[in-house]
């Protein structure tokens, strides 16, 4: 990402952080998905994970650095394609400081 | 610092970037959440309840359960349940029936009262005899010990009784002195 995109993005997130609106937003993000047993599905990723590995790789500092990059891929693309276009709606809409349009939120 | 949100709008009137930092934005979010889950887990592997709950496929089905009519949810046949539950004693190695067993191991290690003491000399005087009658004998001999000791508790409780009473009063003999 170049300077300015850098600089919009922090001050987009900066925003979202002093209204508290991010947190609001991790919080649907984390129902939504608890909704969808998506944690499930993560935590047998990381289960099937963990099995190929012996305890003592775990006990390292980075283990679950190492752990978080090597599901992250795949757990990114079991989030549903509903929750996530809906996360991406609210979270526009809230940089933006408009309300989402009335057509498209769901439920 | 609070920054009006036109200023966000300004710089991003471009929909692509827009969008683009929406993902970062999502994608962070994301990340966080997928970061706690992966706390959970490895604190779970680590403190090692990660896989309690789970069994191989084999003991699965050793506890499937079991509907059918005139079997319990074991598959055993009402009958065969009638059967008394037997126990082996230590001691003596006779098989008991289990409500009998609590009883007959008191008598046989000679716990408790003055059995312990003829159990243990019977059992040194009758180490050449066989194992069956041997035990056989222990568990009858406790049952009259249990008896007798009953029959010869009651004057020692008496004597107990009276004993420290005798003593207190002397005390007080003496201290009211």
């Amino acid at each position: 990402m170049d300077p300015v995109n850098e600089e919009v993005r922090a001050k987009a997130h900066q925003k979202l952080e002093e209204t508290g609106k991010r947190d609001e937003l991790k919080r649907l993000l984390q129902s939504r998905l608890v909704e969808s047993q998506f944690q499930e599905k993560v935590a047998e990723m990381c289960k099937d994970y963990i099995k190929g590995k012996d305890l003592d790789s775990l006990s390292t500092d980075s283990a679950v650095d190492a752990m978080v990059k090597n599901i992250a891929p795949d757990a990114r693309a079991l989030v549903p394609d509903e929750v996530r276009k809906e996360l991406v709606r609210n979270i526009a809409s809230m940089i933006s400081g408009n309300p989402p349009p009335p057509d498209v939120v769901p439920k | 610092m609070v920054i009006p949100s036109g200023s966000i709008n300004q710089l991003t009137s471009d929909d692509s970037v827009m969008s683009n930092i929406v993902l970062t934005i999502y994608n962070d979010i994301l990340d966080e959440i997928l970061l706690g889950v992966c706390f959970e887990i490895h604190r779970a592997s680590k403190l090692g309840f990660l896989f309690i709950d789970e069994s191989s496929p084999k003991e699965d089905e050793k506890y499937v359960i079991i509907d059918e009519r005139g079997l319990d949810i074991f598959g055993q046949a009402h009958t065969q349940m009638k059967k008394q539950f037997d126990c082996t004693c230590p001691n003596c190695q006779r098989s008991l029936a289990a409500s009998r067993f609590a009883p007959h191991l008191e008598k046989c290690m000679g716990m408790g009262r003055n059995s312990s003491r003829i159990a243990s000399k019977r059992i040194a005087s009758s180490t050449g005899k066989t194992n069956d009658s041997d035990g056989e004998e222990c568990d009858n001999s406790g049952d009259t010990d249990w008896n007798l000791g009953n029959d010869n508790r009651k004057p020692k409780k008496r004597k107990e009784k009276n004993g420290p009473s005798g003593v207190g009063s002397n005390f007080t003999k003496k201290w009211g002195k």
